[in-house]
């Protein structure tokens, strides 16, 4: 029994990411300073925060020196060991997107497909030369480009700056990580259409050993998740209240219940208003997607409603928390026996 | 007492296998080498290792992005085998130059790669084929014979509920050529037959929008033949003042004018939409013909008239069929599956998979017909070939339940024959009868302890 080890990216997109995310769960990070790199979760004992570098998360994990950690999708696929014991606990936390894509420089205006690359890879062949690319994630790349006939491919390991491979003259294309494209299009270079490797985000693994044999790192992991699923679902809901006449609670039910859609997460929450006269007011409150809201409001309106106001909520909670469901079926074959 | 080392693990989705499954293994391969061995195929093997070169040239990226891949010892890319039939192939037309049919048979390992998300992520990496070639043969009447030959041997071991679901490449690539396509439009289609087959024809649309094979425009004559102005004089003027000016970026080691001469070549290759939209709409139907022989070749053939395409493409499926129901396969085990799609490039004719039963249990095993492969891997002349394999695992499982159990052992004590010379002379005499005999050696663990496993 002992703390969980939470390991989060120590810079970057994805620590501005994480600690948006934590603050709004009410599980903020308390850093002594920002050199530290060490911390805890003032709200939530028994987890000690890593910050490490985005890199070697995945790697700490399968070694068992971290239990859970914040990383992108496509460095979890590319760096994690499959005899690792690394399970996904959490596949899309909303924040870090990005796509490892295929560019060509933009003046090859005879390529614009992965076909077309497969085409030059064997031009380059007949050459006797190799189609160099420079990238950062050699597995994935690998295989993409396997997995479309692109197969006389050389790779060149660059660190940083990727772009300027091409017209360094030290790789013909590139493979690289890119949000908006941008950066690429100032350097000349031109995604394929169908270039692109992975989609990412940012997600949650862990240590599927450290967390099926541990039921105190396990419950603390529970309660990250249940906050953040709880959280994300909330940023989809408002709570909409106002005030509509009736003859009693069930006439009032019946009313709003005419649109069952509109009735809200769980149906309507009503209570009278007391005003010391006679006036058969009652509160309405609904809990609804925010997308419906236009429709509550004029369904509230349309049932004579006044004082109609909503409100953001901070979590939604529901039955059962599906991530930590799923955790628990992913951590099965991780179980030790007779312990 | 603990060791400071970690226990090593087995690989992920490899198996170990003992006594039991192996003696299962030993007797499928000896009967199946029987059958084979019967209809004049003599055993080969080749190399696990190969150069990856032989198994990426035409195998296609389905097979290619599976493979054990690593840089050996001595600076050569080389990989596992993931099949037998290119390294047959490549052993066939080094060593011979033979007119004739050469029919060889193979068995042994061979290893794919899958990743844990992958569909077949959790099966087993390596597995064993066991499969036989004919190389030299064109005739419909050898693709009977293969066929048959695939029943056959599951029938020597107990399995009657074989069948095979037919496909023909050849049928769809014929098909195709008749809508006046680009190679780069023809492959495409054929690449996404599956998806076709499985109905996802929206998703394959949008891919085939992104390569812009299809557009939403309306392209009329007119405004074709001035596109086709507009290309052309942006590349005079390339060509004229060079790459540099016009673009002012860098080309890499591709030359300007290597630029402008394959966009040239690309550009008289462009597929018009609407042949395109035509060829699509008749691989989506004949996709979904599948079924029973007879009635799937009347679809297929209705699907391609009202194509425009003609019938007759059908004509070599039909005859491959029958051969088969003349070498005695019972036309209720041959289905037929147009839309069947094949994780390996190099076929170019007949293919077919094995079920047991009904096929959406498990495959077999399959194999089918690759005349272009000889000349793919470099030699110069196209030999018409054909063949299949098994996976054997999955042969051994649709068994059942076999009794290969080995024989029992007898154990001798030397405590209790006296000496260990009495129990060594004991068991010989035993062995000397066939009977399985060991000696029980004393163990070196204290006896009041557990065993330790």
């Amino acid at each position: 029994m002992s703390n969980l080890r939470f390991a989060l990216p120590s810079s970057g997109a994805l620590f501005d990411g994480t600690s948006k995310l934590l603050d709004e769960c009410d599980l903020s990070v308390r850093r002594a300073n920002s050199r530290r790199y060490t911390a805890d979760i003032p709200s939530l004992q028994g987890v000690d925060v890593l910050f490490q570098r985005q890199s070697d998360i995945t790697i700490e994990i399968d070694g068992g020196s971290a239990d859970i950690g914040v990383v992108g999708l496509d460095r979890y696929y590319e760096s994690r060991l499959e005899l690792g014991d690394t399970v996904l606990l959490h596949d899309g936390l909303g924040f870090g997107a990005s796509k490892l894509v295929i560019a060509v420089p933009d003046a090859w205006l005879d390529v614009t497909s992965m076909a077309d690359l497969a085409d030059i890879a064997l031009e380059f062949r007949a050459k006797g030369r190799d189609l160099r690319i420079a990238c950062k994630y050699e597995r994935l790349v690998k295989r993409f480009l396997n997995e479309n006939d692109v197969n006389y491919v050389s790779m060149v390991h660059v660190s940083g700056g990727l772009e300027a491979a091409p017209v360094m003259g030290y790789a013909d294309i590139i493979a690289d990580i890119t949000a908006t494209g941008t950066t690429l299009r100032e350097n000349g270079l031109r995604i394929l259409v169908d270039g692109i490797v992975i989609e990412s985000q940012s997600v949650i693994v862990g240590n599927g050993h450290a967390l099926a044999n541990d039921p105190e790192k396990l419950a603390h992991a529970r309660q990250i998740l249940e906050k953040i699923e709880a959280s994300q679902r909330a940023q989809k809901y408002q709570r909409v209240t106002g005030d509509i006449q009736g003859e009693s609670e069930d006439e009032v039910a019946r009313q709003v219940m005419r649109r069952p859609e509109l009735g809200g997460l769980d149906g309507p929450t009503i209570s009278a208003v007391h005003t010391g006269k006679q006036n058969n007011w009652f509160t309405v409150q609904v809990l609804v997607r925010k997308s419906d809201l236009p429709d509550v409001v004029s369904h509230f309106r349309d049932l004579g409603g006044i004082g109609i106001a909503a409100n953001d909520v901070q979590y939604v909670y529901r039955e059962r928390c599906e991530s930590y469901d799923r955790l628990v079926e992913n951590l099965k074959p991780f179980k030790e026996s007779g312990e | 007492m603990t060791s400071q080392f970690e226990p090593i693990r087995r690989l992920p989705n490899m198996q170990d296998i003992g006594p039991t499954a192996l003696a299962e293994r030993d007797a499928a391969i000896t009967t199946l080498r029987g059958v084979f061995g019967l209809r004049g195929y003599d055993r080969s093997e080749t190399p696990i290792l190969e150069q990856t070169e032989l198994y990426i040239r035409k195998s296609g990226g389905a097979l290619s992005s599976r493979l054990y891949g690593f840089l050996e010892p001595g600076g050569l890319d080389v990989s596992l085998r993931p099949e037998f039939t290119s390294a047959i192939l490549r052993q066939i037309a080094n060593t011979t130059a033979s007119d004739g049919q050469i029919r060889l048979m193979y068995d042994g390992p061979v290893f794919r790669y899958a990743r844990p998300e992958d569909e077949d992520g959790d099966k087993t990496r390596q597995f064993t084929q066991l499969g036989a070639e004919m190389i030299g043969a064109h005739a419909p009447s050898a693709d009977g014979e293969v066929i048959a030959m695939a029943l056959e041997g599951l029938e020597a071991l107990g399995i009657t509920g074989g069948r095979v679901v037919v496909g023909h490449v050849g049928v769809v690539v014929d098909a195709l050529s008749e809508f006046n396509l680009s190679e780069r439009a023809k492959l495409f289609l054929i690449n996404n037959i599956g998806e076709l087959k499985n109905g996802e024809v929206e998703e394959v649309s949008n891919k085939a929008t992104a390569l812009g094979f299809i557009t939403e425009a309306v392209v009329d004559d007119a405004q074709a033949a001035a596109d086709r102005e507009r290309i052309a004089s942006t590349i005079e003027q390339v060509l004229a003042e060079g790459m540099g000016v016009q673009f002012g970026k860098n080309t890499g080691v591709r030359t300007p004018a290597e630029i402008v001469a394959r966009l040239s070549r690309k550009m008289s290759q462009v597929d018009n939409p609407v042949d395109f939209k035509r060829a699509l709409d008749m691989l989506v139907n004949l996709s979904q013909v599948s079924g029973p022989a007879v009635s799937a070749l009347q679809q297929g053939e209705a699907v391609l008239s009202s194509a425009g395409v003609s019938a007759d493409l059908i004509s070599n499926l039909g005859e491959v069929l029958e051969s088969a129901e003349i070498e005695g396969v019972s036309s209720d085990r041959l289905n037929i599956d147009f839309g069947m799609a094949r994780g390996i490039a190099y076929y170019t004719g007949m293919l077919f998979d094995i079920y047991l039963d009904d096929a959406h249990s498990e495959t077999l095993g399959g194999g089918g017909r690759y005349d272009g492969l000889t000349r793919a891997l470099g030699y110069d002349r196209d030999v018409p070939s054909l063949g299949f394999a098994y996976n054997l695992e999955a042969v051994i499982a649709a068994i059942g339940s076999t009794d290969n159990a080995s024989d029992e052992i007898t154990m001798i004590s030397p405590e209790a024959e006296g000496s260990i010379a009495e129990a060594v002379a004991k068991a010989k005499d035993l062995r000397a009868n066939g009977q399985r005999s060991a000696i029980e050696f004393q163990s070196l663990n204290d006896p009041s302890e557990d065993q330790v496993t």
